[in-house]
């Protein structure tokens, strides 16, 4: 049944490289220098020269940037060295020369493609001419590349420039605006130096590149080289607030402002999607009690996706709030003041990232508000979504531990979207294919480039499924492409989000997409689908033998489906769905 | 006041950090000999100067700045 998977469609190109890699396993000794490390890196105000004294003992995956440029962006590389090896990279810098035009004369694959400008050398242009001129460079460098292409915003504070190229380049998949607007909330010092400017083509002053340098760094690159945090876990005892609560009692607990501020920005993450939970090892009853003594804690009970306060191991905790989160415990940070037991965890639970709440609640604000893996270029209705639908998920299997039937399934009033080849869907289309792990069919791992051209191709379909049922809207939440080559269908990538999983649809929201993909109505005459055994894909990969009913014996390979059977398997399941919806772009 | 041997010892620390090399005491460096001493390594080890010293450097302090000796005697004239 296995066969060999023809050629590619001819504007694909497969994907590889450094994208959506998680920062290898840490050793205890790592986990420690990082904590060494963090009140330099995240001071308010980090000096140059101890930035540039830190020299990282830890192995760094190699990535290249090249630089499109019109200033001295060395000044901002050179220091954003210790923030990439922190984020586990280490940067082949590869300047061009210094280019007003843009002309993009250097060519060959790099990771990243980082166009920054000095906006003030454009004076004769107004804002709304200098973007429409960057967006025809920015298309013409997409064209070129299917690397994830960043391009600086203006740090002058009158400019209306910021505003209107992130609505420009919004078409544009896998371009992103670094906004340098963030530097000004940082800090009140002067951002720009005309000395500097004078003396080495560098406009912004030394606190200004230091700070440009940690978002860089810590935000901007690991936003689109690594994959992203799902859920912030937290320790109680002196990390978000000062004191012990078995020693202090809650009345005892000392909460400063910096505290808040640290708590505040916790659910400034929630707002955009990341879970928070708490992993304690405290008496629960205590815990509970506190928050209803201490109204002044910003981050309540309510706040909190999960939580494990008990006597037992931290790492047997993160584990029991990974499984309740549905998420890998590598897609965690977690948050604790004990860096001997951050160490300790490191060595048991593979991929999971650590920030040490060291004495000043300051530096871990600083340091959660540019810790890798956590920025998001947009926000969008999922992130709303991604809390509440949690919560649903706990009711549904409560529902369904009582038996899974069709019945549940019918009572779940289920309502399925199948959305084909949209281009408003490419940035989610993207981040599923990037995040997913348990349902990741192919672990392709998909660039937005490469969405970009599955959307727009005429003979690939990128189907995204939403879904919808009386508990909870889940938004987007699969992602199917597909190509056809003569009368059969390949199935090049399956991503379905664990929120979705568990309500015995998966048949229908990957079957039915691969159907919407024929929007004329008619059908594959055979359906061939690829896979890779990866670490964490098992139910992906145990659903692929379920519709075989063979074993798959490959690491990677591609099996044929019988579409009749397949078209069965939808009618079994249809009747007990709500409503199936279809939608098409029609101007492609 | 800052001792001249103290301020000699953090300005040939800031030039070893600029240019990732270490430089032995009395040794003697200067620009124009040391090719790790390049123009972006220059305004680098000018700004640590500033950091450290907590001083306000002029474009005329950056092109006279081209030898220990010389980095010394600038930083020890802006400390007053």
């Amino acid at each position: 049944m296995t066969s060999s998977l023809p050629d590619a469609a001819p504007n694909l190109v497969q994907p590889g490289g450094s994208s959506g890699v998680t920062p290898a396993t840490q050793s205890a000794d790592v986990v420690l220098m990082k904590a060494e490390w963090l009140p330099v890196l995240f001071a308010k105000a980090p000096t140059r020269a101890s930035l540039l004294e830190l020299r990282p003992s830890w192995p760094l995956q190699k990535v290249s940037v090249r630089v499109h440029r019109n200033l001295s962006c060395e000044f901002i590389s050179s220091v954003a060295a210790p923030y990439l090896a922190f984020a586990g990279f280490e940067v082949n810098w590869i300047y061009g020369g210094y280019d007003d035009s843009l002309a993009f004369a250097e060519s060959g694959n790099v990771d990243v493609e980082l166009v920054w400008l000095d906006y003030s050398r454009f004076p004769k242009l107004t804002s709304g001419e200098l973007v429409t001129w960057l967006t025809s460079r920015l298309a013409d460098l997409r064209s070129r590349t299917r690397s994830p292409i960043l391009i600086n915003g203006d740090i002058r504070e009158e400019s209306d420039l910021n505003r209107l190229l992130l609505e420009a380049i919004d078409p544009l998949p896998g371009v992103h605006v670094c906004n340098l607007a963030n530097i000004r909330e940082e800090t009140g010092e002067p951002l720009l130096d005309v000395r500097n400017q004078k003396v080495a083509g560098l406009p912004y002053s030394n606190i200004a590149s230091v700070l440009i340098a940690r978002q860089l760094g810590c935000r901007w690159l690991p936003g689109v080289l690594s994959a992203g945090i799902k859920a912030i876990v937290l320790d109680l005892d002196q990390t978000l607030y000062a004191g012990v609560l078995g020693e202090d009692g809650p009345l005892g607990l000392r909460l400063s402002d910096a505290h808040l501020q640290l708590q505040r920005t916790l659910l400034r993450y929630r707002d955009r999607g990341i879970f928070l939970a708490i992993c304690s090892r405290n008496e629960p009853e205590d815990v509970w009690a506190m928050f209803s003594q201490r109204p002044d804690m910003v981050l309540r009970p309510e706040h909190l996706s999960a939580h494990s306060i008990s006597w037992d191991s931290k790492a047997l905790g993160l584990q029991n709030i990974a499984g309740d989160l549905r998420i890998g415990v590598d897609s965690m940070l977690f948050v604790d003041d004990n860096a001997g037991e951050l160490a300790s965890i490191a060595t048991q639970l593979e991929g999971t990232r650590f920030l040490h709440a060291g004495p000043d609640p300051n530096v871990t604000r600083i340091a959660l508000r540019n810790f890798p893996g956590l920025h998001k270029w947009r926000d969008d209705k999922t992130d709303e979504l991604r809390i509440a639908d949690l919560a649903a998920t706990a009711k549904r299997l409560d529902a369904a531990s009582e038996g899974f039937s069709r019945d549940y399934l019918k009572s779940l009033h289920a309502t399925v979207g199948f959305r084909v080849s949209l281009k408003n869907d490419a940035h989610r289309l993207q981040e599923l294919s990037g995040k997913t792990n348990q349902f990741n069919l192919n672990l392709r791992r998909f660039q937005a480039s490469d969405v970009a051209r599955y959307i727009s191709s005429n003979e690939c379909r990128a189907v995204g499924v939403e879904l919808a049922d009386r508990l909870s809207d889940s938004g987007l939440i699969a992602a199917v492409f597909t190509r056809v080559v003569g009368d059969d269908c390949y199935v090049d990538e399956v991503c379905v989000s664990c929120r979705a999983l568990g309500r015995g649809l998966e048949d229908l929201l990957v079957l039915g997409a691969v159907r919407a993909g024929f929007a004329d109505g008619s059908t594959p005459a055979a359906l061939y689908v690829s896979y890779a055994v990866g670490p964490r894909n098992g139910p992906a990969l145990q659903w692929l033998r379920r519709l075989t009913g063979e074993p798959l014996n490959e690491e990677n390979g591609v099996v044929s489906l019988d579409w009749t059977r397949c078209s069965r398997l939808l009618e079994d399941i249809e009747p007990f769905v709500n409503e199936i919806k279809v939608q098409v772009e029609r101007d492609t | 006041m800052r001792e001249k041997v103290e301020v000699a010892a953090i300005v040939r620390q800031k030039l070893a950090t600029a240019l990732g090399r270490p430089i032995n005491e009395g040794e003697e460096l200067n620009q124009a000999d040391e090719p790790l001493w390049d123009s972006v390594k220059h305004l680098e080890f000018m700004l640590m100067l500033e950091e450290s010293f907590g001083i306000t450097l002029e474009p005329d302090d950056f092109a006279a700045m081209t030898d220990l000796q010389s980095c010394t005697d600038r930083v020890l004239a802006q400390l007053g």
